[in-house]
């Protein structure tokens, strides 16, 4: 199958690349702070390996809402499945769509330092582990607002 | 240019002002990921710290036989191998042995524009080494106790400690130190042979330490490093004040003892013209340390000791070091506290094991306890 790069799919394909690259950065920049505090906590015990693991993976969410968000655009231009016609006014659209899921999947940053406080305050105290995690949760709420939007995005040019 | 080409560029202007986005949050992330790992470390160490009940359960262990098999389960365990002391003196040598290479660790953990201040700090393994040769010389004890209680963890080395404990003189000690750091003891020994009191050497050495210290931090914008050491610096000057009021010293006579450095060296001065130590506290109204100072002054009243008030000032210096961790969790902070923190640790085991050697009961150990 060979789609036909109009103006419309190439703001769709840059939609897609936008939601995918900033929040593999703020994934990929909230895990690495995530981890050297797991890693500094393992150097000390190593036996808190485990909850350090669990709240290490938390920011790693944002970099699949992008992941969801660029496979979803594509899905809706035609790159992937069914060709369908895209306008440049439609493809502006889901260049914001994209632009929407990229930019909220940098919260990961801030998740990354908080889940790396929790992570630090789980060593001291092993029974914060569980209010460790729900205060590293908040910053996934506006990444889900992010995702949302793009989704509806989708949905309100009816594309999906 | 044709309206494609003038959305094209509007595209990649709105592209390249996305990417401008992200340098604030870079240099955030900057700020923050030097410590990552040394605070989250600190804080696993912070969670092997005796605390809250551990400390509670060390207060009212039957004896220090029990202290001692508690520490066998911690992480002092190692260090309690091959001891040459026994009973407190045994504990108190197992105490800092750990906290010497607690402070070769955090030094190691902290970033390049502190090591230096983190590596002057941990000189302070000289001082207590020539304090203890000074102490064991003036009193006559032999060489081989005096070595004993040594702990060659600063920048002199076990021979250079060893080879001074042999020394029949206070006065030899000090010529001995005359090409190190610590040669303004030759200053204050004129002072120290006129009265025999060990005062003036102890806070001459007091003076090049935190002095010393205090010179890396004075020029650096690390504040909550700079806010702990000028407590450290106070404590140590008020400390040196009130016992000079106590023992009815004249200024003039440890003016050169205190050390140029911390807050409130002025007021605290000025202070001392007052009569007796509780004026001196009440003179010092107005500081960040009157508070804790006012309220140990009917217990220094009762007892005619200023056991109270140095309490006092070490608890208002830990609870400070404590409190800047708290305060600022990403950074300098956590390295502060914990070595405040331990810093407690080693003076409340400490207490505890000499109250259980001699026999105090469990309130009075509590009460000279710190607990934070």
């Amino acid at each position: 199958m060979v789609v036909e790069i109009t103006m419309g799919v190439s703001l769709a394909a840059l939609g897609a690349g936008i939601a995918m690259g900033l929040s593999a950065i703020g994934s990929g920049i909230g895990v690495g702070i995530a981890g050297a505090a797991g890693a500094g906590v393992i150097a000390e015990d190593p036996d808190k390996f485990g909850p350090a693991l669990v709240l290490q993976a938390l920011p790693q969410t944002q970099g699949i809402y992008g992941f969801l968000g660029a496979i979803l655009i594509m899905i809706g231009t035609g790159i992937l499945g069914d060709v369908v016609a895209v306008p440049v006014e439609v493809g502006i659209v889901l260049l914001g769509a994209g632009i929407s899921v990229g930019l909220a999947g940098i919260t990961a940053i801030g998740q990354g330092i908080t889940a790396a406080s929790a992570i630090g305050a789980a060593a001291k105290t092993p029974e914060t582990f569980g209010k460790g995690m729900v205060l590293s949760v908040m910053s996934e709420t506006f990444a889900v607002f992010g995702l949302l939007v793009a989704i509806l995005l989708l949905v309100g040019t009816g594309l999906i | 240019m044709d309206l494609m080409g003038i959305m094209y560029l509007e595209i990649i202007a709105g592209i390249a002002a996305l990417f401008l986005l992200l340098i604030p949050l870079v240099r955030v992330a900057r700020d923050i990921i030097p410590y990552v790992f040394s605070t989250a470390r600190i804080r696993a160490k912070e969670s092997k710290l005796i605390q809250g009940d551990k400390l509670e359960d060390l207060i009212t262990a039957d004896s220090l036989t029990e202290v001692f098999s508690y520490l066998e389960t911690t992480e002092y365990a190692r260090y309690m191998q091959d001891l040459m002391l026994t009973g407190s003196e045994a504990v108190e040598r197992t105490l800092l042995s750990q906290m010497a290479d607690t402070y070769v660790e955090v030094a190691a953990m902290v970033p390049k524009n502190v090591q230096s201040t983190f590596a002057v700090l941990a000189q302070v393994w000289d001082v207590r080494n020539i304090k203890t040769v000074l102490r064991g010389v003036q009193e006559g004890i032999p060489s081989d106790d005096i070595r004993a209680h040594l702990l060659p963890a600063g920048e002199l080395d076990q021979k250079e400690l060893y080879d001074m404990a042999e020394l029949n003189t206070v006065a030899d000690v000090v010529s001995a130190l005359e090409e190190t750091r610590y040669a303004v003891l030759l200053e204050a020994l004129p002072r120290y042979e006129e009265a025999r009191n060990m005062f003036h050497l102890e806070t001459a050495l007091d003076r090049v330490h935190w002095e010393s210290t205090w010179a890396t931090v004075e020029q650096t914008d690390v504040v909550p490093l700079k806010k702990y050491l000028a407590i450290c610096v106070d404590t140590t000057n008020l400390k040196t004040l009130f016992r000079a009021k106590k023992e009815e010293l004249a200024l003039d006579s440890i003016q050169s003892s205190l050390i140029s450095g911390g807050s409130v060296l002025k007021t605290a001065m000025k202070a001392f013209e007052e009569v007796d130590v509780p004026g001196m506290v009440l003179a010092l109204e107005g500081t960040e340390y009157y508070s804790a100072l006012s309220n140990a002054v009917p217990e220094y009243e009762q007892t005619e000791s200023l056991i109270a008030v140095e309490n006092a000032l070490d608890r208002y210096m830990i609870i400070s070091g404590r409190d800047i961790s708290i305060k600022q969790p990403f950074g300098i902070g956590p390295l502060v506290g914990f070595i405040a923190q331990k810093e407690a640790e080693l003076r409340n085991v400490r207490a505890i094991a000499r109250g259980k050697e001699a026999g105090l009961s469990v309130d009075e150990i509590r009460n000279v306890v710190i607990s934070i």
